[in-house]
Order: C-alpha cells, then structure tokens, then sequence
C-alpha cells in the first residue's frame, strides 16, 4: 500500500520536474533445460522501469525511482509465485550547492560507511570545515521477508530500526581516514525452542544453542547486529596507495554459545597495497580476515552463515598489471594474479592464473582472455567408499566484442575443467568439464532504443545440455544530460 | 523502551549536530553533480582527457579513478569514500544490478551482451557456488546474507 502511494507521488511529482528521465528495459527468456528424465522449459519475462526527475522547483532537488516486475509464462521459476516484483528506491534528495551538502528521505540504498543497506529513511552528508566530513542515516531495513518467520529468528528484532553514522577526516594531499558506527534492531531476542518468551531474569542457566536438523536453536541470543569500524585511504605519493577497514562486532552476545566466548570480536580486516612502478606497471597486494560468529550479524539462512560457528576466513594475494593505455589501436591490460584463502574448517586454497583484455581499431572490436587455476583441499566426507573429493579445477574464459554506432554484436565462452572424476560422477552427472557460450547481437534502430538478443547453451551439474534465449529491449528517454551510465 | 531512547538519542545528536553544523560546515562549492560529458560504454581512462592533477573541488586527482581492473575489482572502498565522484556519472540503478535486497536477473545474464564487464557469477554458478561457497562463505554474506536470497531457499535453510 504505500509502496504504491509513494510510486503514484513519485510519478506524479515527475511530471513537474523540469527534465526526466525514463529507462524502460524488457528481457523476455526462454529456456530448456535436459536433465536426465525431465525436460523443463522456462519462459519469465522481466520488465524493469526506472525515472530519475530532477529540477524539482530547484536546481537541487530531485527524484529518483527504480523497479522491477517479473512475470511467469511457462513454468514457475521462482518460489513466491508466479508474478513477482519489487521497488528497489524511490526517494527525494536534496543537493546543497556547497559543502558536498546532501539530504535523502525514502528507499534507498545506502553505502557511507560499514555495509551496503537498503532502507526506507533518511540520510544525510556534510563537509565540515577542517577537513571533516560526516554522515547519518536512520530508518527501517528492507529485507527480504520470508514466509515463515520461524526460520528467520531474527526477522522480529532486526525489522525495528537501522541507523548508522560516519565521521571523515580528510588530510590533504594524503588521503582520508574515517570511523562509522552501524545498529539494526534494538532488543536482544529471548526466546526458547518453542518461540515462547524468556522472561529478562531468567535465572536459570541457559543451555547450549544446538543443531535441530535444519535450525540452530539458540534460547537467547543477542541479534542486535552493532558494528564499529574504521576505514582509511592513505596516498602520500601518488604511485603509492593504501586502503583499508577493520570492522568490530560489537554486540553484546553474553548470552551466546559459551565455546564462543574467547572468540575474536574482529568482524573484518580488509587491507590493500598498490604501488604504480612506471606508465605500464603496477603491483598489488592485499590481505583480508574475517571471523565468522562476529561478520555474520544474523541472517535468514542460519545454515550457511551461522553466528555459532567459530570459523575463519583468512586470504593474501598479489597482483601484477602491465597496462598500455596509449596503445595506438587501444589499451591492453594484462594481470596476473595469486591467492591464498585459508577457512579454518575446510583448509588452505589456492587462485592463480592470468586475465587479459584489448581493444583494437579505436574501440570498435574488444577482447578479452583468462585462465585461472583453483586447487582447493579435499572436501572430507564420512563415506567410507568415497572419504574425500577434491573440488580443484581449471577455469578458462575467452571473448570478443564488435561494437559501432548501430550493431553489436559478442561472443562468450567460459569452461571449468574438473580434476577429479570422483566429483564429476557424484555432482556433475559424470562430466569432468561443464561450460556456456553465449553469442549475442544487438541494434540501434534509433538514439534512444536497444534491441538485442542472446543465445546460450551450455552443460550443468543440473542439466546436461542447457539452451537459453533472450531477448532485451531497452529504451530510455528524456531531456536530462547524463554523465556515465 | 530502548526503541525510544535510541529515537530520543538519534533525535538528541542530530539536533546538535544541526545546531554546531551552522558554524562548522565547510564553505567549499560542492562537487560537480553530472559530469559535463557524456561518456559511452568502456571502461573510462580519465587521464587520457584530464592532466593528472587533482579534480575540481575534490583532493584527489583524476588518475585515482582511471577504471583500471584493480578499480574495479576493488572498488568499494573507494566508493564508501568518495561516493559523490561515483553519483556524479553512475545513476543508482547501475550500482543495484548487483547491490540490492531483491535482484531478479543475475548480472551476468542481465548484461550477456556485454562480456567486457564485470559480472559476478558467470557460467554455470548453480555448480560452480558450491566451490566457491565453501571456499569462503564470508564473501557472499554482503550480498545473500540477509538479503537477496530468495532464490538461496529452494536449496539453503
Ligand atoms: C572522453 C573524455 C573524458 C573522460 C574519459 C573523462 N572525462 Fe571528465 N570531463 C570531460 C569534459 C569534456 C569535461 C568538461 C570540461 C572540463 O571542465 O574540463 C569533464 C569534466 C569533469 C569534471 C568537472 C571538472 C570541473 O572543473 O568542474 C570532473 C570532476 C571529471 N570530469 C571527472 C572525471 C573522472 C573521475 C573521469 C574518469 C572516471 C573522467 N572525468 C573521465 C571529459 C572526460
Ligand atoms: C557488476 C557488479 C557490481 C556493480 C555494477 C557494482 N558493484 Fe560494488 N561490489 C561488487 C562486488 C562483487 C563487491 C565485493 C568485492 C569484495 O568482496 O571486496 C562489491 C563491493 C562494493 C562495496 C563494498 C561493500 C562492503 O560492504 O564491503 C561498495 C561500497 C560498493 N561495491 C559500491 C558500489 C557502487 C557505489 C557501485 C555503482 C557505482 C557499485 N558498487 C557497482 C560488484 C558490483
Ligand atoms: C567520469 C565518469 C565516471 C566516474 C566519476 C565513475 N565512473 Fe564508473 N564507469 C564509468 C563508465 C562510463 C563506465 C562504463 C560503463 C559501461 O561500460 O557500460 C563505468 C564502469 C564502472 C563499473 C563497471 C566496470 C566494468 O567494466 O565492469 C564499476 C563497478 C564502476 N564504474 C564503479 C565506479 C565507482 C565505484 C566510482 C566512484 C569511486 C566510479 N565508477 C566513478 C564512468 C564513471
Ligand atoms: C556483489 C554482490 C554479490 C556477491 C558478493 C555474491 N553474489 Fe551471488 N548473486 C548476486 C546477484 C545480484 C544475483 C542474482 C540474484 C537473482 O537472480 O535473484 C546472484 C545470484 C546468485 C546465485 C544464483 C545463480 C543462478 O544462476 O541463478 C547463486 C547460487 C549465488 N549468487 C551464490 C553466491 C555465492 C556462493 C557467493 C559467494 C562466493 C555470492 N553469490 C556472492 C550478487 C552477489
Ligand atoms: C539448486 C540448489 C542450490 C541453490 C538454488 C543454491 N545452492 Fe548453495 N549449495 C548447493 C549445494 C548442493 C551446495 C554444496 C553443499 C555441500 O557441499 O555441503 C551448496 C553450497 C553453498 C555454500 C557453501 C556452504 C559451505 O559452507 O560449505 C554457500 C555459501 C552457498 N551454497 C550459498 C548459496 C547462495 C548464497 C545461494 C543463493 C544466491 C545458493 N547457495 C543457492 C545448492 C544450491
């Protein structure tokens, strides 16, 4: 209901602004897929709409609008039904001529600090003077809603309120630190197995949460999800850079798990180092850490990213790029690149391998290749016959792109190549290499119109041969000058 | 209860906020709200139009956003920070093909014309998640953990 208040006012207020902007796109699929005794056919059609109005009154404000509908024609491909369809933002927003000076009231996504949120409120930033700078947000989080709330514990607690702020430093000619502050929800949810309330001094020892099957019972936990964090980037010589976060769980969980009690409160580290030798080289490294009972604050899918695990994530890589961007026919870009990701429970892997891409005669042809190597531990299994497997592979990707004023027109083919015939039998309907192409054309019968049309097929562990097409119309309209895309 | 003394608190702080802001806001011309061109597909090398110097109204220089493969790969942190350099040329509907509660088309499908670009989640991922997924669960939590799972629960609980 006041979704469709507020898209009525939204596109009604659009028809004063001084300059809009419509973009309409339509993607119609059809699909086949053969799996062994069944073949299924897939036929959604999706239509995406989205308005941006600015000049409202003033050169400052504006409005902004983005949605998407989908709709069955064959069989059902999603879970909630057949008709599906979502607002992804509608909101005013108030630019301020000075000071980087930025207000925002209604549904929107918001990135200043930790996380990437989608909420319906309101956000504000600032530059203050000395270099500061500051920004707030508060309201209530979009999420995404499931049907029974029993397999979303947290759905209640964390539906309440969201709010979040950052304050900036900004040293000139150095870079910029900062440090942001995130809640969502307020109360600590106290309930046992059966969903019945724990009174607050409940003096009785609480048990250990435990695995039900499919739902890890918790008698009371602390859902609150409350993160500080601190972020920087630091350039004290233009060939140099540093970037960064590390973010904290800080969310009272004395009433979690015991076992997790001396586990760290570090949600994330997140840290990179690129350094520019020359005009054509560049190197990189970065090193990141996550502790899983503190990065995963809730979810409503308890069983991959549980808060009761004590597991770890930890990875380093590096990365060398060789970029010729006066290139006489275009830039060619070459990266090679390694990994290391270790999981606690699963072990040590491995990610190496190379990309490349070109552009010849100015622009009009791209292409790109890669190959990288994944080597992963063996996953270890209780099965006497088969104790272990090994997920290692080789991944490969190869594609071309022609583009002019009026055609398009690409090709794209990726393959995995799996090491183990083991794996293969078991998950991948006894193939050792699974791959897609897709070739696709396109048009511009006019400024302002796309058509264009792809074509995949490819084999899956679902499905041994798979065949796709689609079709996208995407139209766009108005009288505003765009910057990007 | 603690509902509204944070509401209270929120309220408390912006108020102040609010009434120190008069004095403290930076008197500088806001950022440029559209870049004056309109640049088409690719990946822009801002320095092959601008000197390498720092921008208008901004402490960092054009080259830092050159859209190398390293920006892309990591473009976030530079996008937390410097959010206005990115409004001022990408419409929020680019950034939610990929950052949003509830996608309906996987970005890779939504832009198969367009190999050039990033797409997370080419290929076959129904097969391929699994390997990646269990490699390293933490990097899909800030897209599918509590969001944009929908289509997760045919199979996950
Ligand atoms: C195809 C050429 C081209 C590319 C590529 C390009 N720009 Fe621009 N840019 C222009 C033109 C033309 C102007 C308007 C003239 C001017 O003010 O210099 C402009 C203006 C600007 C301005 C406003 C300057 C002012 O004085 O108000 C900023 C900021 C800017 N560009 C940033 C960027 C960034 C960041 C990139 C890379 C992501 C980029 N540009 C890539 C052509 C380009
Ligand atoms: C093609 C998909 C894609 C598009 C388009 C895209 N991003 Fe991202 N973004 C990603 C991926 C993948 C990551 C995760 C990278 C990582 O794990 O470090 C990410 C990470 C981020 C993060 C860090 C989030 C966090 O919590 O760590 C921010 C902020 C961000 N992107 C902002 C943006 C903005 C702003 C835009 C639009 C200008 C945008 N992104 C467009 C794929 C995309
Ligand atoms: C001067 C304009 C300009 C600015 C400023 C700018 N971009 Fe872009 N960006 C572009 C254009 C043009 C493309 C290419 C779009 C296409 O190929 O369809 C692009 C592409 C991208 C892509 C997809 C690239 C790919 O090929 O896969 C990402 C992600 C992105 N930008 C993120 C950002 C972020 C984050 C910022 C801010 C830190 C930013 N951009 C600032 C113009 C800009
Ligand atoms: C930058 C955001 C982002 C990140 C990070 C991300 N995903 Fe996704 N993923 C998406 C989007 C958007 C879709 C499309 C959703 C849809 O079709 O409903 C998607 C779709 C999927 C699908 C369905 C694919 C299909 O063919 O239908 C799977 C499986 C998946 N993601 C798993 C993962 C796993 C595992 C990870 C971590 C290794 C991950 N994702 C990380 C954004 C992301
Ligand atoms: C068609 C069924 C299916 C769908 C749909 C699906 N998955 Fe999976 N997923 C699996 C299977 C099977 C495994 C392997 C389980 C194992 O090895 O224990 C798996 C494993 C994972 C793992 C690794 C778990 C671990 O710790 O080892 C992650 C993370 C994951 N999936 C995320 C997602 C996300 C996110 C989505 C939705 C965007 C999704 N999956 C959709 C079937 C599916």
């Amino acid at each position: 209901m006041r979704k469709t208040t507020l898209l009525v006012l939204l596109v009604s207020s659009a028809s004063w602004a001084q300059e809009v902007n419509v973009y309409t796109a339509t993607f119609a699929q059809y699909y086949k897929q053969d799996i062994p005794g069944l073949e299924r056919t897939y036929a959604p059609l999706t239509q995406f709409l989205g308005i941006d109005a600015t000049k409202l009154g003033t050169e400052n404000f504006s409005l902004h609008l983005f949605g998407w509908g989908n709709f069955d024609l064959a069989d059902q491909t999603r879970l909630n039904g057949k008709t599906t369809g979502s607002l992804t933002y509608g909101y005013a927003r108030y630019r301020f001529d000075r000071a980087n000076g930025e207000l925002q009231a209604g549904r929107f996504a918001i990135n200043h600090g930790l996380g990437y949120e989608q909420i319906d409120g309101v956000s504000g930033r600032v530059d203050l003077k000395g270099g500061f700078n500051f920004s707030a947000f508060g309201g209530r989080p979009v999420y995404y809603d499931v049907q029974n709330h029993d397999q979303q514990r947290d759905y209640r607690w964390q539906r309440d309120i969201i709010f979040g702020a950052r304050l900036g430093y900004r040293i000139a000619k150095m870079g910029e630190i900062g440090v942001s502050f995130l809640q969502d929800g307020t109360a600590t949810s106290r309930y046992d197995k059966y969903d019945n309330p724990i009174p607050t001094d409940n003096p009785v020892p609480l048990p250990q949460p435990r695995n039900d099957g499919d739902f890890f019972y918790s008698n009371v936990h602390d859902y609150r999800r409350k993160l500080i964090g601190g972020d920087i980037i630091f350039v004290p010589i233009s060939r140099l850079m540093f970037t960064g976060r590390t973010v904290f769980d800080i969310a009272d969980r004395t009433f979690g798990p015991t076992d997790l009690d001396d586990a760290s409160k570090i949600a994330e580290n997140d840290y990179s180092l690129s350094y520019k030798f020359n005009n054509y080289f560049s190197a990189k490294a970065n090193y990141v850490e996550r502790n899983f009972q503190a990065y995963f604050a809730g979810s409503n899918m308890p069983s991959l990213f549980s808060t009761f695990e004590k597991d770890k994530h930890r990875s380093y890589g590096a990365s060398v790029t060789y970029l010729d961007s006066d290139d006489q026919d275009g830039p060619i870009e070459i990266t090679a690149d390694y990994k290391n990701i270790h999981r606690e429970t699963f072990g040590d892997s491995t990610r190496f391998g190379f990309d490349m891409r070109m552009s010849h005669s100015p622009k009009k042809f791209a292409s790109g290749l890669s190959y990288h190597r994944i080597k992963t531990s063996d996953v270890v299994f209780v099965d006497p016959l088969k104790p272990s497997y090994s997920l290692s592979h080789h991944e490969s990707r190869a594609w071309l792109m022609y583009s002019s004023d009026k055609y398009t027109a690409s090709l794209d083919c990726i393959e995995y190549d799996f090491d183990n015939s083991e794996y293969s039998k078991e998950h991948l309907n006894g193939q050792s290499k699974l791959y897609e192409f897709i070739a696709s054309v396109g048009i511009k019968p006019a400024e302002n119109l796309r058509i264009s049309a792809d074509l995949a097929f490819g084999s899956t562990s679902v499905a041994k041969n798979e065949a796709r097409g689609l079709l996208r119309v995407e139209y766009k309209f108005g009288f505003a000058p765009k910057g990007g895309k | 209860m603690a509902r509204q003394k944070i509401a209270l608190a929120l309220a408390g702080v912006l108020a102040l906020i609010f009434a120190t802001a008069c004095m403290l806001v930076s008197t500088e011309t806001s950022f440029t709200a559209i870049h004056p061109m309109e640049l088409g597909a690719g990946r822009p090398d801002c320095t092959g139009c601008h000197a390498d110097e720092p921008m208008t109204n901004h402490v960092r220089s054009y080259a830092e956003f050159n859209h190398t493969t390293d920006f892309i790969n990591a473009h976030g942190p530079k996008a937390v920070q410097y959010n206005n350099v990115c409004a001022s040329c990408h419409p929020v509907s680019f950034c939610a093909d990929c950052h949003t509660d509830k996608t309906v088309l996987k970005p890779a499908l939504k832009q198969g014309n367009r190999p050039d670009v990033i797409s997370p989640h080419g290929g076959d991922y129904i097969t391929m998640h699994r390997i990646e997924g269990k490699i390293d669960p933490t990097a899909c939590y800030k897209c599918h953990g509590r969001a944009n799972n929908d289509r997760c629960r045919a199979c996950h609980r």
